[in-house]
C-alpha cells in the first residue's frame, strides 16, 4: 500500500499533536502560534496557526494555556519557556526567524545551554526545549547554534524527517534548535501516520555511492540528491549524506564514508566562515587525512549580505551545479 | 505581619550568618588560601533574609551577581555554598559554578545569574510552570537596580502583567551597577515607579529593615499566589564593598555615604529593636552568635578538605 | 652568478634519473670538470661532472628521482645567497651527456614533490611503495590510493615476504628492470608466438666462420651474432616490427637498433648494435663482444644502451625452450631464443638428426596483428635455415 503523503507544514503539525496529546506538560508558545491570541470571547480562534500553519489547529484541541502567543517579545517569552523547562514543561517555542536570534541569542547561550551544567549537582536541571525558528535566506545561521555547548541542533529535510525528529526534540531532555527551512514548507513525501522518532546525533546515508561523499544539511540534502544525479551522468557515483543533527554531528558516518569515497563535498546553506561545512572540513582533515585522495571542497553561500530581491535569491545559495561543479573538480 | 520568635531568631541568624560568611571567604583569601570571595553581599543581608522569611521549599528564587545570601536564605546548604565557592566537587554545583551559576532545585534556589536581567525571562517561565499545575507555587526574582534598565526587565515585566504570572520581581537597589550611581542611570527616583507602565503595583521598601522587607514581600508573595499577579518591590539598601571583592569603592563614592549607610546597618538595627522591644534576649542573640561561628568554621574545614573535581566532572555533562 | 644543477637527459627516452650519489659535500669548493654527483637512470650509472666552479649547495637528497631537467643543487660563487627558486626560469643544463649534445630542459619547470594524496600517501607506507614509481591518474595527475593499490597488485608486492624468508630491496639496476618490465606490461597488450628453427646450416656456418675469424680477427661469432644479423634483415623487410607507439600514433622508425639483453648482476642490461642492418657479422660480431665485456664490468656508455629499436634476449644456454619475454619499452617487439638441442625430425622425408632451436616473438597486438608478426617470425627463420643468405649479405 503506497504511504500517505502529507506537506512539511502538515507533517510538522501532525507531530505536535500527537505529543500533545501523548504528554500534558507539552506546551507551545511563540508569536501568532494559535493568532488573534485565541481569543475565544470574541469568536475568534487559530486565526494564523502560527505564522506558516505549523501550529495549524493546536489551540482549538489544547486551549490557550497549552498554546500561547506571545507579544513580541524573544527574550521574554524563549526565556519563560526555558523557565518553564526548569520547572518541568516541555516547551516547544517558536524563534520566527532564526536571525531573530539577534534579539535574545543570551536566553540561549547563557541559559538554556548550561543550566543543566551548572545548577546543581545531585538534582540536576534539565531543559528539555524545543526552540523552533525558521530558516531563509535572509538568515541560516547554523553556526551561531552549533557553536554553544549543550544545544543540540537538527535540521529535518523532508516531511518524514520533520516529523520523526520533532517527536524525538520534544522528547529529548535537552534543549535542541530546531530549524526549519522555509524552502521545504510545501514539500510532499510519504508520512507514516503513527508517533515515531529520528534519532538526534546520527546522520542518514541518503544514497549510496563509491566516488564521492556529499554531505548536506536540511534543503541542502535534495540539493545533493540533485547533484548526485548530474553526477551520475558523468559516470560519478555520489554518497549523500543527509545530516539531519548538526549538533551533536555524527562524525562516524562521515569518516565511514570519507574512508570509503576518499572524496568530500560539504554543502551548506550558511555563510562559509566558521561553518558547520568548514567545521566537517576540519573534522575529516584531522580524522581522516589519510584516507583522502583530493583536497576537501565546501559549497556555502557566500561570505555576503543576500540580496533582497526573490528574483536574485537563486543567485546566492548553493545549488545542484554549483555542487556537482565542485566534486567534479576534485574528481578529474 | 509579625514574625515569631523563632522566626525572628532565624532572621538574626542568617543575616549575621551571611556577613561572616562573607567575612571569612575575605580571610580566607587573605591568608591565600584558594577560594574566591567573588562579589560580596554585606550590609544587604536584610533584603535576602526579609524576602525569603515568606519562602517556601517549593517556591522558587532567582537570583543575580550578589548570590550566596539569597542561596543560603532560601535554604541552600552552607557547607555546598562554601565548598562550591572553593570549586571543590562537594559544592552545590559540583565546583563547575561558583558564586553565580550555584543552584539546588530541591530547594527551590534556581541560581544567579552572570548576564544582568537574563534571569527575569526565566522567572516568567517558572512562574507560567507554577501558573499551568496550579499548585500556588510562587517564584520571586531578584535583580538589581541595574537590571531594571535592560530590554528584559521591561519584556518580562510586561509578559508577567499580561498572563498575570505568580512572580515578584524583587529589585534590590543599592545605588551602583557597578560604579554607575543609579541617579544617573535611572530615569526615575524609585524603581518601583516603572511598574506602572506595565500596570502591576509597585512599592519600595527600606531595605536595611528585614521586617520592612518581611511585609512588603510578604504583600507581593501572597498577591502571586493568590493569583493576582506580579508585585515590583524595590528594597533600598547599601552594600559595604565594591562591586566585587578588591573594587575600591572610594574611586566613585564618598567615605561618609558609606559611613552613613554603615550607621543604619541592619543587623544592629535589628538587634536594637528586638531588644528594646524585648522580642528576642541578648542570650538569644548571643547563642546565635555562636552558632553562627561553628557553622562557618566547619564550613570552611569541609570545603578545605574537600576535593577537586576531576577534568571529566568538571567537563563532562555537556548534555543531560 | 650561480648555476644551477639540474638532472640531465641522459639519451632520447630519459625522462627521470635519481641522484644515487654525491661525491662533493654540501658547501664544498667544486672545480670545473670534476664529478659533482651521480646519477642512476633505468639505462646506466652516470657520473655529472661540473661546467664551471663554485660552491657546492645541494638540493636533492640521494635517492631522491627527479625529472629531466629538475633542479639537483647549485654552484655558488663564494659568500652567494642560495637563489629563489623560480619556476618560470628554465634551469641550463650544466651535464655532459656523453656523445649527445645537452638537450636545453623543458621550459616548464619541475616539480620535485610527488603529487600525491593523503590517502596514496597512507598505502604507500603500508604497501612500502616508492611513490616517485606511480603514474598518477588523478586531477592535475595526482597519485591517487587506487594508483598505488593498482602498483602493488601489479608488482605483486602486497604478498607479505613468507615467514623465515628473505627480503630483498628492489634498488638499482633491479629496481629499473622491475619498474621497466611492469611498466611494459601495463601499456601494452602483448602475447607471444613461437616457432622452431632448423639450426643445423647455421651451426655449420658459424663453425666455418669461426676458424676464418677467431685468429685473424680475435672474434668468434656467436649465435646470438648470427641472430641479430637476422634479425636487423628481416626487420627491414618487416619495419612494423621496428616501431613504436607515441599517442595514437605508430612510428616506424628508420634505424635497426638491435639489442641484446646481457644478464649482469643484480639485474639485466641491454646494450644496443646500432644499425645492425648496414653492418657486417664480423662487425656486429666485434661490437656484441666489447658490449658485453663492457655490460659486465659496468662500462657502457649511455650511447651503448640507448636509442635500441628491436631486443633479443636469449635463455637457451639455461635450457630453456620456449619463453614469453617482455617487450623492451618503446619498442614494440622482443625475440626470445630458446636452447640449441639436436633433435630427432623429419629432414627431407626421413628422420634425420638435426640442431633445432625454438624462437619465441612478444609483440605489442597495439602495433600489429598476429599474421605481419608471424610472417617476420618466419622470415627470421628462413634466415637462419639458410645462413648463406647472410653470408652473401657478408661478401657483398
Amino acid at each position: 500500500m503506497p504511504g500517505r503523503e502529507l506537506a512539511y507544514w502538515q507533517a510538522h503539525v501532525e507531530a505536535l499533536h500527537q505529543e500533545m496529546q501523548r504528554d500534558p506538560t507539552v506546551i507551545v508558545m511563540g508569536e501568532d502560534v494559535a493568532g488573534g491570541a485565541g481569543r475565544t470571547d470574541k469568536g475568534i480562534i487559530d486565526a494564523w496557526g502560527g505564522p506558516f500553519g505549523t501550529t495549524r489547529g493546536l489551540i482549538k484541541e489544547f486551549g490557550a494555556d497549552r498554546v500561547r502567543d506571545t507579544p513580541i517579545s524573544e527574550t521574554a517569552f524563549i526565556g519563560a519557556a526555558v523557565g518553564a523547562a526548569m520547572a518541568g514543561y516541555r516547551p516547544w517555542v517558536e524563534l520566527m526567524y532564526a536571525h531573530f536570534i539577534g534579539v535574545c541569542l543570551d536566553q540561549l547561550l547563557n541559559n538554556a545551554a548550561r543550566a543543566h551544567r551548572i545548577l546543581g549537582s545531585e538534582h540536576k536541571v534539565k531543559v528539555p526545549i524545543v526552540v523552533k525558528t525558521w530558516l531563509h535566506v535572509e538568515g541560516i545561521l547554523y553556526a551561531i547554534f552549533t557553536h554553544i555547548p549543550g544545544l543540540k541542533v537538527v535540521a529535518p529535510s523532508s516531511p518524514y524527517t520533520v516529523k520523526g525528529l520533532l517527536i524525538s526534540s520534544i522528547r529529548d531532555d535537552n534543549p535542541v534548535i530546531f530549524c526549519d527551512n522555509l524552502a521545504l514548507l510545501r514539500m510532499k513525501g510519504e508520512v507514516p501516520e503513527e508517533p515515531y522518532t529520528i534519532p538526534i546525533g546520527k546522520a542518514d546515508v541518503k544514497k549510496e555511492g563509491k566516488d564521492i561523499t556529499l554531505v548536506g544539511m536540511s534543503n541542502m540534502t535534495n540539493v545533493c540528491m540533485q547533484a548526485a544525479e548530474k553526477l551520475e551522468k558523468d559516470g560519478i557515483n555520489a554518497e549523500v549524506i543527509d545530516l539531519l543533527s548538526l549538533s551533536p554531528l555524527d562524525e562516524d558516518t562521515i569518516l565511514a564514508s570519507v574512508r570509503r569515497t576518499k572524496h568530500l563535498v560539504v554543502v551548506d546553506e550558511d555563510y562559509p566562515r566558521c561553518s558547520v561545512a568548514k567545521d566537517i572540513a576540519a573534522v575529516v582533515a584531522d580524522k581522516a587525512f589519510d584516507y583522502l585522495d583530493a583536497p576537501i571542497k565546501t559549497v556555502n553561500s557566500p561570505h555576503a549580505v543576500p540580496p533582497y530581491n526573490r528574483f536574485l535569491e537563486h543567485l546566492y545559495p548553493p545549488n545542484p551545479e554549483k555542487v556537482a561543479e565542485a566534486a567534479r573538480s576534485i574528481l578529474r | 505581619m509579625t514574625l515569631k520568635r523563632e522566626q525572628l531568631i532565624w532572621a538574626y541568624e542568617m543575616m549575621v550568618l551571611i556577613r561572616r560568611l562573607e567575612e571569612s571567604l575575605m580571610d580566607a583569601v587573605a591568608q591565600g588560601k584558594p577560594t574566591y570571595v567573588g562579589h560580596p553581599y554585606s550590609g544587604q543581608e536584610a533584603v535576602a533574609v526579609g524576602v525569603c522569611a515568606n519562602l517556601n521549599s517549593n517556591d522558587y528564587l532567582f537570583s543575580s551577581h550578589r548570590a550566596k545570601g539569597w542561596a543560603l536564605a532560601k535554604g541552600l546548604d552552607l557547607n555546598k555554598v562554601v565548598a562550591e565557592m572553593w570549586g571543590k566537587v562537594t559544592g552545590a554545583s559540583m565546583g563547575r559554578g561558583g558564586e553565580m551559576q550555584m543552584a539546588d532545585a530541591t530547594a527551590g534556589y534556581m541560581g544567579g545569574n552572570v548576564v544582568v536581567a537574563s534571569n527575569l525571562p526565566l522567572a516568567c517561565g517558572t512562574a507560567l510552570a507554577a501558573k499551568l499545575r496550579g499548585k500556588g507555587q510562587v517564584t520571586v526574582c531578584q535583580f538589581g537596580d541595574g537590571a531594571s534598565n535592560q530590554g528584559a526587565f521591561h519584556e518580562s515585566l510586561n509578559l508577567s502583567a499580561i498572563w498575570k504570572l505568580p512572580v515578584v520581581w524583587l529589585c534590590e537597589n543599592n545605588r551602583y551597577a557597578e560604579s554607575t550611581p543609579v541617579e544617573y542611570a535611572v530615569s526615575v527616583p524609585n524603581i518601583a515607579e516603572r511598574a506602572k507602565a506595565y500596570n502591576i503595583p509597585g512599592v519600595t521598601v527600606d531595605g536595611q529593615d528585614v521586617l520592612a522587607v518581611y511585609d512588603a514581600a510578604g504583600q507581593a508573595v501572597k498577591r502571586a499566589r493568590t493569583g493576582e499577579g506580579p508585585t515590583l518591590v524595590e528594597a533600598k539598601t547599601y552594600r559595604y564593598y565594591g562591586h566585587f571583592f578588591g573594587d575600591k569603592t572610594t574611586r566613585y563614592r564618598t567615605q561618609e555615604e558609606e559611613a552613613a549607610f554603615r550607621a543604619k546597618d541592619c543587623i544592629l538595627q535589628f538587634k536594637k529593636k528586638v531588644l528594646e522591644q524585648e522580642l528576642l534576649t541578648p542570650k538569644d542573640l548571643e547563642s546565635a552568635d555562636q552558632r553562627v561561628e561553628v557553622k562557618i568554621a566547619g564550613a570552611m574545614k569541609f570545603a578545605e578538605e574537600s576535593r577537586y573535581p576531576t577534568v571529566e566532572e568538571l567537563l563532562g555533562d555537556v548534555y543531560v | 652568478m650561480a648555476v644551477s644543477l639540474v638532472m640531465p637527459m641522459l639519451g632520447d627516452v630519459m625522462e627521470k634519473g635519481t641522484v644515487s650519489r654525491w661525491f662533493k659535500t654540501e658547501g664544498e669548493w667544486v672545480e670545473k670538470g670534476t664529478p659533482i654527483f651521480e646519477v642512476t637512470t633505468d639505462k646506466i650509472t652516470y657520473e655529472v661532472e661540473a661546467v664551471d666552479a663554485g660552491v657546492l649547495k645541494q638540493v636533492t637528497p640521494v635517492g631522491q628521482v627527479v625529472p629531466v631537467g629538475g633542479l639537483v643543487g647549485y654552484l655558488l660563487a663564494k659568500g652567494e645567497p642560495v637563489p629563489a627558486v623560480s619556476t618560470a626560469e628554465a634551469p641550463a643544463a650544466v651535464a655532459k651527456a656523453p656523445l649527445k649534445e645537452p638537450e636545453p630542459a623543458p621550459a616548464h619547470a619541475v616539480e620535485a614533490r610527488v603529487k600525491a594524496s593523503p590517502a596514496a600517501r597512507r598505502a604507500a607506507v603500508e604497501h612500502k611503495v616508492d611513490l616517485s614509481q606511480v603514474v598518477g591518474t588523478g586531477p592535475e595527475g595526482r597519485i591517487t590510493e587506487d594508483d598505488v593499490i593498482k602498483f602493488v597488485e601489479a608488482s605483486g608486492k602486497a604478498k607479505a615476504a613468507p615467514p623465515g624468508g628473505k627480503t630483498i630491496a628492489l634498488t638499482g639496476i633491479r629496481k629499473a628492470v622491475a619498474e621497466r618490465m611492469w611498466q611494459s606490461l601495463h601499456t601494452m597488450a602483448q602475447l607471444t608466438i613461437a616457432m622452431e628453427v632448423d639450426m643445423t646450416d647455421a651451426v655449420k656456418l658459424r663453425e666455418r666462420l669461426i676458424s676464418l675469424w677467431e685468429k685473424a680477427e680475435n672474434v668468434r661469432v656467436t649465435y646470438t651474432d648470427l641472430i641479430i644479423k637476422a634479425v636487423a634483415m628481416a626487420l627491414k623487410e618487416h619495419p612494423l616490427l621496428n616501431s613504436t607507439i607515441a599517442g595514437d600514433e605508430l612510428h616506424l622508425l628508420e634505424d635497426i637498433n638491435v639489442g641484446m639483453a646481457v644478464a649482469i648482476e643484480g639485474g639485466l642490461i641491454v646494450p644496443v648494435v646500432h644499425h645492425a642492418d648496414k653492418k657486417g657479422l664480423l662487425d656486429i660480431a666485434k661490437e656484441t663482444k666489447v658490449l658485453a665485456e663492457k655490460a659486465r664490468s659496468g662500462d657502457l656508455s649511455l650511447n651503448d644502451v640507448s636509442r635500441g629499436t628491436f631486443t633479443v634476449t636469449t635463455l637457451g644456454v639455461h635450457d630453456v625452450e620456449i619463453f614469453t619475454p617482455i617487450v623492451n619499452p618503446p619498442e614494440v617487439a622482443v625475440l626470445g631464443v630458446g636452447r640449441l638441442v639436436e633433435k630427432p625430425v623429419v629432414y627431407k622425408g626421413e628422420i634425420a638428426r638435426r640442431m633445432m632451436m625454438y624462437l619465441s616473438l612478444s609483440f605489442d597486438h597495439r602495433a600489429m596483428d598476429g599474421v605481419p608478426a608471424a610472417a617476420f617470425l618466419r622470415r627470421v627463420k628462413e634466415i637462419l635455415e639458410r645462413p648463406e643468405l647472410i653470408y652473401l649479405f657478408e661478401k657483398r
